[in-house]
């Protein structure tokens, strides 16, 4: 008994190492069974409270994703209502198309669900709007409990001016996913660090082996997320666009470069051709090339490569470390959550919403049935319960495990708006297409972008 | 007479095999989609065969049963509900106020049916959120009746101006005469003009319960309850960039899906393709 | 056309008992959600904070200073110019085929009213991808037939092309339309014309067409309407791009209101749509009254 205890810390501590979260920070959280078993008796004395001590609440939840999310996320209500038989959950569960918009009108109207999933991208715009919209999380800590949470996690996700206004439902981050058996046998390498311009040589490599294949596949909103802006912030060593300042973050030359390199992906053959990859849109996996193993390495989200894994069964497939200048100033990559919890702030049952939430994210038996279906846990509880279902590896597990190995800088906020995206991707997507020099779509890129900033 | 009549509308064999031949590529996506079912998802997008490796209804019985709480049966069931009313409500609605644009002279008439046009013109997504508002003042929200409400007030007057057209082409002397004999103006309505709009009001209900049966975005916004879903909603349940989608399953359950659209066009048809001709009415 | 019979006394405001149900669905339903978009066109609005009085700011940008609207304007015009001619005279030709007697009509008019019942479908959109890229069915068969093949959809320059070819698949409720119109024909006419022994041709132009010009005229009124406001095709199956080739206004439109958070800058496009439809729509009506035929003698 001792001995499997004994065993259970070293896992547990083994874990904490690992799992340290954003930035490398070592984790100053107790994360020892005492906490969670102590949080875990709390909630069973709640549990044995009767309903008659309460009146009957119902609160509903909104989410967004795909079956397994869907019913993983039912069977957690179902075990929280039978612990707090007074409370319903109303789940409202759909596609991420028109989600947005739906979510907008709701915010709007004030009728919105008690609890919801969000955006990442889309919350700055909407507490700058109205903070109201969502209750803080710090408020409520007597129901729920942040400290499992990695601190610098919650710093950078859905933390605005001090107030918790979301929770991540994840760790994530931007990631490789490439093909190991035809990588070794072209003989290039994806495992230790590598440059962009190493990134050129290797796609000339996969040339010479086989004219019909290309080293890498991205889509257009790839060669934002994944070139522009990154490239440019280890360039210059700040974001893109600074929040504090509403000021462009680099020179026009910088830009210059960044597109000559996307110039150069396309020209030497290394990316796979605009014109082909366009059309699959967000969703690389059903690209036939992709399934027919022509391309070696894509670029995605570690919340995607599982997708991209599974679209072609006859692959081999590792995650990748991710390129990174000499001398970068900053390493560019970075993690954070594929989307955030957040509790209206209209709702008039946010404690019971609180409540929720904290058997959502802090219950070991939740974390048991929730598993990685919004990526890998953010807290130590689901981090735990992972650990021990075993579930905590494969693709998604290590392509988060390389993400927090960057230290580069969050650059949520004016680079991500919408607005700014659909700029540089235009940018990036039109030099792609071998329209316009890199210089031209520089200097009407900058134009548009301090347009933009004058409008702030 | 009748001999002619047959010879006129028949066909040489030319023309029949090109129709046929034409056919048969209009019928290629469904079958298509159709195969899809039982295939996997990298037969769907990596290969272009139509015929799937292997056959088996496992998709359809996986795809029906979309999670613990909830099967296609409470959607199918939804959608018909919400569908048939509104398509109802919607023909009643325009018909009525297609005659009474139609037919009489009342004042202001040129200005109103110059507003019946215009608001067709508008883009929908900006009215989309105040329209939203409203219907949420009146408690309507997570209901079918923003539906029901903008068909019987024929909200969409896309079917008014139809069936205004079709009306003006009937004979006006047709319910005149009647009017003359005695006929409240209703009945006149009812008994003379139904009757030979027949073939239009089939058309525009078959308009109306394939538009609603189809809408995502409106019924997106409107209903929040999942059990309250329609088919449109439910078949992108499955959809998200983060997680595997099975496409078989997508795919049986969108065919499933358009088999009702299919047999109701097939059912329908005889209604709107029977006309003055053949009613033995004469002009 | 119709001798002019003595008008017959009618109680004429009857007529607005009967669009009573319209009227109160005008005034209760639609005049808010319009005047409120005519008023956010004149203000600064991101819908979630109250709307900031800007004058015709938004306006003068759009006619001023946004070189995409021009751009989405002109996306819009071609893809109108192509979609409504063609989809109507596809509808019209197959109308006109199926209104005669084949075998297994029933059946062959369901078939030709699939594309347009599907083409909503998600399932769909995916086929169309399929059937056009690198390696899809279209290029095969253009190999097959020793002509070179394309992007298709991957291609700026035969993007848009490709979407109204699509568009012109789906010819369905024009077609619905136009075969009620055609079996509402009197057939006394083609028989009186049969025994002046016209030709078929003759017939067409002289009684099917004016017999049958009111519905033509709704379809093309519709279609064009709805051809200026259309975002879903190129939304679903090319996301407005490649490099904006399909960016039509209504994308353009929808991008600025719900991605941009620019709700008056999107009402203003949307008033200008709505003036752009209103121009072409009092064009066509005033060359309807020339062309179309009513056979209530064009009392309206």
């Amino acid at each position: 008994m001792k001995k499997l205890k004994l065993t259970a810390l070293l896992v547990t501590m083994a874990m904490t190492a690992s799992l340290a979260g954003c930035g490398n920070s070592a984790s100053e959280e107790t994360t020892d069974g005492t906490q969670s078993s102590q949080a875990t008796a709390t909630q069973e004395a709640a549990g044995t409270e009767t309903a008659e001590n309460h009146d009957p609440v119902t609160l509903r939840f909104m989410w967004w994703g795909g079956d397994e999310r869907a019913q993983a996320t039912l069977d957690v209500i179902d075990k929280f209502e039978q612990e707090y038989p007074w409370i319903t959950i109303e789940a409202e569960y759909g596609s991420s198309d028109g989600y947005q918009e739906k979510l907008t009108a709701q915010l709007v109207s004030g009728t919105v669900a008690d609890i919801f999933q969000m955006g990442t991208g889309w919350m700055p715009g909407y507490v700058e709007s109205n903070a109201g919209y969502f209750a803080d999380f710090k408020d409520f800590s007597d129901v729920f409990d942040l400290s499992t949470f990695e601190e610098s996690i919650l710093k950078n996700n859905g933390q605005f001016d001090g107030h918790q206004y979301g929770v991540p439902t994840g760790i994530s981050g931007h990631a490789l996913i490439y093909n190991k058996k035809v990588a070794d046998e072209i003989g290039v390498d994806f495992s230790s660090d590598y440059t962009w311009d190493d990134i050129v040589e290797m796609g000339k490599k996969v040339k010479e082996y086989d004219k019909d294949m290309y080293l890498l596949t991205m889509g257009s909103s790839e060669l934002n997320t994944m070139i522009v802006r990154p490239y440019l912030q280890q360039l210059t060593g700040s974001t893109v666009l600074v929040n504090e300042t509403k000021k462009r973050g680099f020179e026009e030359k910088d830009l210059v470069e960044v597109l000559n390199y996307i110039k150069a992906l396309y020209d030497e053959g290394v990316a796979s051709p605009m014109s082909t990859v366009i059309a699959y849109g967000a969703d690389l996996g059903t690209d036939p090339n992709w399934i027919n193993q022509k391309y070696v390495a894509a670029f995605g989200y570690s919340s995607t490569v599982e997708t991209l894994q599974a679209a072609c069964p006859d692959g081999n497939f590792a995650a990748g470390k991710l390129p990174v200048m000499t001398n970068a100033k900053d390493e560019g990559w970075y993690c954070n959550a594929p989307q955030y919890m957040c509790v209206s702030g209209a709702s008039e049952h946010q404690e019971e919403a609180m409540m929720f939430l904290n058997y959502f994210y802090n219950n070991a038996d939740a974390a048991k049935i929730l598993k990685t279906v919004r990526s890998v846990p953010p807290t130590s509880v689901g981090q735990e319960a992972c650990t021990e279902l075993g579930i905590l590896e494969g693709i998604a597990k290590d392509s988060v495990d390389i993400i927090q190995t960057y230290t580069g800088t969050n650059d949520l906020g004016l680079t991500t708006e919408e607005e700014v995206t659909a700029i540089l991707q235009d940018a990036a997507t039109q030099v792609a297409y071998g329209q316009g020099t890199p210089e031209d779509v520089a200097k009407s890129t900058i134009s548009l972008l301090d347009n933009y900033l004058s409008s702030k | 007479m009748r001999k002619k009549l047959k010879k006129r509308n028949s066909v040489s064999w030319v023309t029949y095999t090109v129709v046929l031949l034409i056919g048969l590529a209009m019928l290629y996506p469904i079958i298509w989609m159709f195969f899809a079912t039982f295939k996997s998802n990298a037969e769907i997008f990596g290969s272009v065969k139509l015929l799937p490796s292997s056959f088996s209804f496992q998709s359809y019985i996986d795809g029906w049963h979309v999670n613990s709480k909830i099967t296609y049966t409470t959607f199918f069931k939804n959608s018909f509900v919400m569908t048939i009313i509104t398509t109802l409500f919607t023909v009643l609605s325009s018909a009525i106020v297609a005659y009474g644009f139609a037919r009489y002279q009342f004042p202001g008439k040129k200005i109103l049916f110059g507003i019946l046009i215009a608001t067709l013109m508008l883009p929908g997504a900006v009215v989309m959120i105040p329209r939203y508002a409203m219907f949420n003042k009146l408690g309507l929200v997570d209901t079918y009746w923003p539906f029901y409400l903008q068909g019987l007030l024929s909200v969409n007057s896309f079917f008014v101006f139809m069936l205004i057209q079709f009306i003006r082409g009937l004979p006006r002397e047709l319910d005149e005469s009647a009017y003359l004999d005695g006929c409240s103006d209703l009945k006149v309505f009812v008994k003379i003009l139904v009757p030979l709009m027949k073939p239009a009001l089939f058309s525009a209900g078959l308009f109306q319960f394939m538009w609603t049966y189809n809408d995502y975005t409106n019924v997106l916004i409107y209903i929040n309850s999942v059990k309250k879903y329609t088919l449109s909603l439910a078949l992108r349940l499955s959809l998200d960039a983060e997680s595997v989608v099975q496409w078989n399953k997508v795919m049986a359950m969108s065919f499933l899906s358009i088999l009702p659209l299919i047999i109701l066009f097939f059912a329908a048809q005889k209604y709107f393709v029977e006309g003055i001709a053949t009613s033995g009415l004469k002009g | 056309m119709t001798p002019k019979k003595k008008k017959i006394k009618r109680k004429q405001w009857i007529g607005l008992v009967f669009i009573a149900p319209w009227l109160i669905g005008l005034i209760g339903l639609q005049v808010y959600p319009f005047v409120a978009s005519l008023f956010y066109s004149f203000t600064e609005y991101n819908i979630m904070s109250s709307p900031k009085w800007i004058g015709l700011a938004n306006y003068v940008k759009l006619f001023t200073a946004d070189n995409e609207f021009w751009y989405s304007v002109k996306v819009t015009l071609i893809y109108t110019i192509f979609t409504v001619p063609g989809k109507l005279t596809v509808a019209l030709i197959v109308a006109l085929v199926m209104n005669k007697n084949m075998k297994g009509i029933n059946f062959i008019r369901t078939i030709y009213y699939i594309p347009s019942l599907i083409g909503g479908s998600i399932g769909i959109a995916i086929l169309w991808k399929l059937m056009f890229q690198e390696e899809g069915i279209i290029n095969s068969l253009l190999k097959a037939i020793h002509l070179p093949t394309l992007h298709w959809l991957g291609d700026p320059k035969t993007a848009l092309p490709t979407i109204i070819l699509l568009q012109l698949w789906t010819f369905g409720s024009s077609f619905v339309m136009f075969l009620a119109a055609l079996k509402n024909v009197p057939a006394d006419l083609y028989e009186a014309a049969d025994i002046d022994g016209a030709s078929s041709w003759k017939k067409f132009v002289k009684i099917t067409l004016p017999q049958i010009s009111s519905i033509i005229f709704f379809n093309i009124i519709m279609q064009t309407i709805t051809a200026l406001q259309s975002f879903t095709s190129s939304l679903v199956i090319t996301n407005g791009g490649p490099l904006k080739s399909t960016y039509v206004l209504g994308m353009k439109l929808y991008t600025e209101a719900f991605s941009f958070y620019k709700m008056g800058y999107a009402c203003a496009i949307s008033w200008v749509i709505f003036i752009m439809i209103m121009i072409v729509t009092m064009i066509l009506f005033r060359f309807s009254s020339m062309m179309v035929y009513y056979e209530d003698g064009n009392d309206f």
